[in-house]
């Protein structure tokens, strides 16, 4: 594959990644309460936490989301998404193994559903998915019209093609 | 591979977005005002029919809340919102049935505080303590994958609120739990009480029949004012 082609499939990454993170940080900054209700269904933080995860979590998705869209930093925000995704499934699979009954509340909704409404597969698999687009992106950030391009360099640009700046 | 100074300033670049961020959010958690833990004595006479117990006369406005006393976010709805509710319903603003349901009876070991929790707030309702009852329940709630409270225990707190006589056997006999366990079943089949694609959870809320977004501070204010 030339490497012209793969920085179009790394572009799809971080555009996708950035979507992903942009509409789940906005669903949840416009329903704080209902993001509070969601990360305390988790069961893992004391409630002065759960105050404090549930408003920063959104506005730190929101910031992800920018910086991949604009393509700055791809491989340390990569990095970081990737971290983020591994947080969000061990929310889940913690919550599958304790037996809760909780929607993730990945993309809004969250908290205590009917024992036989959740969905922690469905959810792991989506996931799984987000956390392919994001070890792409580690693996090899460089990608089309990205901020990392425009400021002259990326990560892995130079040692593919020299190509290092791109538009 | 790596180019030393260009990694440094897409790091200054992210690193500084990212803080600004999270100081702001942080700061934002500090300087809004906090849920109201303040409740309510206001009153209200209450029917029970099924497993839903009516407070208040008829009012311009119905709600239903559809609760589990177990649910940790139908403590927070009730921290919110519990002393205003309450107080609607005694200034006639509102009517509202309350649906103890139980979604999380597993959630418990023994498994069942949640139907046991419903069956003696309706036993309260028939004795006419209701409110103090619900609320005391929420309050003093037990977390999920505890013990719960024992039977014993549920009649103990009622006993605290004056509840004596058949109030004992009503929630040791499980005078209303079967009635519970069929609401739930029918709230689960329940199509308008949750959003698409969702399931049926706790709280719900509706307001003349239609299901509002009780996350929204204003919801309540919205149909007293």
């Amino acid at each position: 594959m030339t490497p012209r082609r793969l920085d179009l499939i790394g572009t799809l990454a971080r555009l996708g990644l950035a979507a992903v993170f942009l509409v789940s940080g906005y669903i949840k900054a416009s329903d704080l309460d209902q993001t509070y209700v969601a990360v305390n269904a988790y069961q893992v933080l004391p409630k002065p936490a759960v105050e404090v995860v549930a408003v920063v979590l959104p506005w730190f998705e929101l910031a992800v989301g920018v910086l991949l869209l604009v393509g700055v930093g791809t491989r340390i925000i990569a990095v970081i998404s990737a971290l983020m995704l591994l947080m969000f499934m061990a929310g889940v699979a913690q919550a599958w193994a304790r037996g809760l009954s909780i929607d993730c509340g990945c993309f809004g909704g969250g908290g205590d559903v009917a024992a036989d409404k959740t969905s922690y597969g469905t959810e792991l698999l989506r996931d799984t998915g987000f956390m392919i687009l994001a070890v792409w992106l580690i693996v090899r950030p460089t990608t089309l019209w990205s901020l990392d391009g425009w400021l002259g360099r990326s990560d892995a640009g130079a040692d593919l093609s020299g190509e290092g700046v791109r538009t | 591979m790596t180019n030393a100074g260009g990694n440094r300033k897409a790091l200054y670049i992210v690193g500084g977005v990212l803080l600004v961020v999270v100081l702001a959010a942080v700061s934002y958690v500090f300087f809004q005002k906090s849920p109201t833990a303040s409740s309510s004595s206001a009153t209200y006479t209450t029917q029970v029919k099924g497993a839903v117990v009516t407070a208040g006369k008829a009012a311009p406005a119905t709600v239903d809340i559809y609760e589990d006393f177990l649910c940790p976010i139908c403590g927070r709805f009730e921290s919110k919102n519990g002393a205003d509710i309450r107080q609607a319903i005694a200034d006639g603003k509102i009517q509202v049935r309350y649906h103890p349901v139980a979604i999380l009876n597993r959630a418990t070991n023994p498994t069942g505080y949640s139907t046991r929790a419903a069956n003696a707030a309706i036993c309260a309702a028939d004795a006419g303590k209701y409110a103090g009852y619900h609320d005391k329940l929420f309050a003093e709630q037990p977390e999920e994958n505890s013990a719960g409270l024992t039977d014993q225990e549920l009649v103990a707190k009622g006993t605290e609120l004056g509840l004596t006589g058949s109030f004992s056997s009503c929630v040791t006999g499980h005078k209303h739990s079967a009635a519970v366990d069929a609401a739930t079943a029918a709230a689960a089949k329940d199509t308008s009480l949750r959003a698409e694609g969702k399931g049926f959870g706790t709280p719900t809320v509706l307001v003349n029949g239609k299901r509002v977004d009780w996350s929204d501070s204003d919801w309540l204010t919205a149909v007293t004012k």
